[in-house]
């Protein structure tokens, strides 16, 4: 177990490394930002040395180094516009979309697992149907389209969601959240329900194939052949073999809901990071980029590290085949 | 054969599976009873229906297949339309199975001995710490060394003689009535098996457990069982007490599977064989003796399926399914 | 009559392909269809501006669906709309086909540690929200239809190569391509004569449900902002147009671009699936 996860903790690593670089050359062959920031008719001696304050005149390897240990001190340099830390500004918004991407995750999972199990253990019911149509159309339906949808609906025509914003905060262990007061769940919902939409799915017809898969199994006979309630076989001998995989999935859609977020955000007008760094884009802001980019493949690979470890939890084989690979 | 009422009664049962179309008919017209402490050996080839014979009497039957004919009686009440909920509570309790591959029988994630508790408190309403100590106990009985250990062991952490000794336990652990042993021997070594043969028979002969041995192994029939029934594409083609069965087989069939067993056959130069290939899947719409392309004695009136009769040796409970039965003598086997 | 348009219908693909085809020639031919260049400037007309749909204009022209603020007829500019998304699609799904056939094929072929390498390249891609690949490209180039058109190719071609190279594979160990290395031909002409065409079945399946993704994954970047630029409007850039009018009840200029937008997808998809069941094993027509 122990060597098990080193070995992910050398990959993890060696990834970060390759992302610092990749996303590094990338914003590199940019070009020059700094004509973004100052007026372009203004003399070379200003433009020189504008360009020597942000230390774009070095070569581009001591760029990086200076980067490197720059992100070994916590520090990924300050915004071109707001001159702030790029890293603070990240954090500051990062309770909002942690809180937005849980909620997704929350909804995804209540409802997204019981139907799949349903779905699964009777094809051919009320349940299964809804899932199969459900599945078609969450792969074809944009994400920001559905939100469109759902602020028509729920906001602008019945109003009984508000159509963006975060609402009223309140302070928990330092971070702003907004699920403690019933106008701040109000604002969560709609934008929640929106983002779990593509993990609902996911998790439905991923749970779906697995009990299909697991109901055709020798060990569910045998259950059977043991006089156990359906019920029992279903929550524990089929979900025990479904967990794994389920978890895996849905906790790399986790990291990837950080990623998702962005459209989300925008359309709901909800100040989190993807806000922040489509923002940042649109004005070549690139340390907030920079630091947006590296911060979220940082907090996506930690996931994934995660899950393997609870997989080799929940599957004792796991760590056992690792081992003597 | 016993006085007492039998504990397993089926008459006529019929399973088949509708594939699309076309209906196979995997067991055709079986009927066999089996009384307490009995031992019955089920023998016959893969897809001679002989586990379909047993997941039938289990209701373990999944569509497409379907029982369409016959009757299971268990202590004289029909199993056969039992509701799912009344079915439910005599599989595991009154009637245990044991399958063929322990590895994928057990769940391969869950404790040795949550597996084991699940059996005994889905049929008897006792704390977790009883079913485990009667689990530890079972464990103990079955030959497994320290027991308590082995609980919290997965599958994956035995060995495959071990696995088996598990799911025997299992069947074991509610004191069924009735035990089908679907070739629990295949795959182990020989000496396990032989261990775990003559453990299993002490067992049963100890409760007075009824044991339907189903193998294609005519060696193990001959160890273990009172009476055995050979099976051939979905019916019996011939029953009876197994020192008779044996030694005075009179179908065809039995015949030519008697004289394959290599330790029957020490004094031939050649191990014979029966001639042709078996042909497991029977459509519905075969007619005649299913053995007759194969069987040396067939002729024209081997196109009507033949029907159970007394067989020549005159031995009680001795019967076979042809129209050219071997006679008492011709039927011996030269080097017997 | 219901009945007879059910039992066509029954089909899925039939559905899709129909969409599409319609969908396809509406693109094609919108100069023909449209009844205005929505981006020539001088034939708008501002009086018509934010009118609702079916409403005649300030000149009797008639607006199907109505205006967007700027008075630009929004059934032309959804024609044109979706020249551009079906173009932006078409484009990139090629190249990342193109791509990803190459690398899978020439892994497949030489297999051993380039194989293994390059398939952890294309494993560990995958592992990456699309959405996330083409963030770091748009950052890093800016917008632009060949920037989004190069970003949406970075996010799929991995697909391309995996799915090739697992065919490819299991086409590797027959005999015929081994007699073909006997016979010394030389290795690009065995792999493209004789592995792709016995590898293309799979792709159909990837073609399908890439196009509908390109198509999303446009809609989507255009929609932040951050895809095509404003001169070459595709369905996510009138979709992103109209969302600030939503808020006062103009929900035209969002929704019928949008609708347009969920046809093509359902389409491409309901063909993926189709494809994908012809090539299960066992299935009969």
């Amino acid at each position: 177990m122990g060597w098990f996860i080193a070995r992910r903790l050398g990959q993890f690593l060696l990834l970060l490394f390759v992302m610092s670089l990749v996303v590094f050359v990338a914003l590199f062959a940019l070009g020059n930002p700094v004509l973004n920031f100052i007026n372009p008719s203004s003399p070379p001696d200003v433009v020189r040395q504008a360009i020597h304050n942000l230390g774009l005149d070095q070569p581009a390897y001591i760029q990086y180094f200076r980067f490197l240990s720059g992100i070994a001190h916590g520090d990924l340099g300050n915004s071109y516009t707001s001159g702030r830390p790029a890293l603070r500004l990240i954090l500051e918004r990062l309770p909002a979309t942690l809180e937005l991407s849980l909620g997704a995750m929350l909804i995804a999972t209540l409802v997204g697992i019981p139907l799949g199990l349903g779905a699964g253990y009777r094809p051919n019911s009320l349940v299964g149907r809804f899932v199969e149509g459900f599945s078609l159309l969450s792969v074809s339906l944009p994400t920001f389209w559905i939100g469109l949808m759902l602020i028509i609906v729920f906001a602008i025509e019945t109003g009984i969601f508000p159509a963006g914003g975060r609402g009223p905060t309140t302070d928990l262990l330092g971070m702003k959240v907004s699920f403690t007061s019933l106008e701040g769940l109000r604002h969560l919902f709609l934008p929640a329900l929106n983002l779990s939409l593509f993990p609902m799915a996911l998790a439905m017809r991923l749970t779906r194939a697995s009990v299909e898969e697991s109901l055709r199994m020798n060990f569910v006979r045998y259950a059977r052949a043991k006089g156990l309630p359906p019920r029992r076989i279903l929550s524990v001998y089929v979900l025990k073999n479904v967990l794994p995989s389920l978890v895996t999935v849905m906790g790399m859609v986790l990291g990837g809901l950080l990623a998702f977020s962005v459209i989300t955000e925008s359309i709901f007008a909800w100040p989190g990071t993807g806000k922040l760094v489509i923002d940042a884009i649109q004005i070549s802001d690139r340390p907030v980029i920079i630091a947006y980019l590296l911060f979220t493949v940082f907090i996506f690979s930690t996931i994934n590290l995660l899950v393997d470890i609870v997989c080799a939890v929940l599957d004792p084989r796991i760590s056992l085949r690792g081992a003597a690979s | 054969m016993t006085s007492s009422p039998p504990v397993l009664e089926v008459k006529g049962l019929r399973t088949e599976f509708h594939m699309g179309r076309s209906r196979l008919c995997a067991v055709n017209d079986v009927s066999f009873s089996i009384g307490r402490g009995e031992v019955m050996g089920l023998v016959g080839e893969s897809g001679s229906g002989k586990s379909v014979t047993g997941y039938s009497i289990m209701g373990l039957v999944d569509p497409p297949g379907h029982i369409v004919d016959g009757t299971i009686r268990l202590h004289g009440k029909d199993l056969r339309g039992l509701p799912e909920r009344q079915m439910n509570a005599i599989r595991g309790d009154r009637v245990s199975i044991i399958f063929q591959d322990p590895m994928t029988a057990l769940h391969p994630t869950l404790r040795i001995g949550q597996q084991m508790i699940d059996a005994i408190r889905a049929h008897r309403s006792v704390s977790r710490s009883e079913a485990w100590r009667r689990s530890r106990d079972m464990l103990g009985r079955v030959g497994i060394p320290s027991p308590g250990e082995r609980l919290s062991a997965y599958p994956h952490q035995l060995s495959g003689g071990m696995r088996q000794r598990v799911c025997i336990a299992i069947a074991l652990l509610n004191d069924p009535d009735l035990i089908i042993a679907d070739e629990p021997t295949t795959g182990l070594d020989v000496t396990i098996q032989a261990q775990i043969l003559a453990e299993m028979q002490a067992l049963v002969a100890a409760r007075g457990t009824a044991l339907i041995w189903v193998t294609h192994d005519l060696a193990v029939v001959a160890n273990i069982a009172d009476s055995v029934a050979v099976m051939y594409a979905g019916s019996i083609v011939e029953r009876g007490p197994t020192d008779v069965v044996l030694r005075r087989p009179s179908s065809p069939y039995t015949v030519g599977l008697l004289n394959s067993v290599p330790s029957r056959n020490q004094g031939a130069s050649r191990l014979s064989q029966i001639p042709g290939t078996y042909t497991p899947a029977v459509s519905e719409e075969a007619v005649g003796c299913r053995f007759a392309p194969r069987c040396p004695r067939a002729d024209d009136a081997c196109t009507v399926f033949p029907a159970l009769t007394a067989a020549a040796t005159g031995a009680p409970g001795h019967e076979v399914r042809c129209h050219h039965p071997y006679a008492a003598r011709e039927g011996r086997l030269s080097h017997v | 009559m219901k009945s007879v348009v059910r039992r066509y219908f029954a089909n899925r693909a039939t559905l899709g392909v129909a969409i599409l085809l319609v969908c396809v020639g509406a693109a094609v031919f919108a100069p023909f269809l449209a009844n205005q260049n929505p981006y020539d400037l001088a034939q708008l007309n501002i009086m018509d501006s934010g009118l609702p749909p079916g409403s005649e204009g300030w000149d009797g022209h008639y607006y199907w669906l109505g205006t967007d603020e700027q008075g630009r007829d929004l059934l032309s500019a959804i024609l044109y709309g979706l020249r551009v998304s079906l173009f932006v699609a078409l484009a990139s799904t090629a190249c990342a086909l193109v791509v990803g056939v190459s690398v899978g094929l020439f892994a497949a072929y030489r297999g051993g540690a380039f194989d293994a390498l390059l398939m952890r390249v294309v494993d560990l891609q995958l592992s990456f929200p699309s959405i996330l690949i083409a963030l770091i490209l748009l950052a890093a180039f800016g917008p632009g239809l060949d920037k989004v058109v190069l970003a949406i190719t970075a996010s799929q071609w991995a697909y391309f190569a995996r799915t090739i190279r697992s065919s490819a594979q299991a086409e590797r160990s027959r005999e015929y391509i081994q007699a073909a290395q006997v016979l010394r031909y030389s290795s690009l002409r065995i792999m493209i004569v004789h592995l792709l065409p016995n590898s293309v079945a799979e792709l159909g399946v990837v073609v399908a449900v890439e196009m509908a993704s390109a198509v999303a994954l446009e809609a989507t970047l255009s929609f932040l902002g951050i895809g095509l630029p404003i001169t070459q409007p595709s369905l996510g850039l009138l979709i992103a147009n109209g969302f600030s009018f939503m808020l006062v009840n103009k929900y035209w200029i969002s929704v019928f671009p949008g609708l347009v937008l969920m046809a093509v997808l359902i389409s491409f998809n309901m063909i993926g699936e189709h494809l994908r069941k012809i090539n299960e094993p066992g299935y009969a027509a």
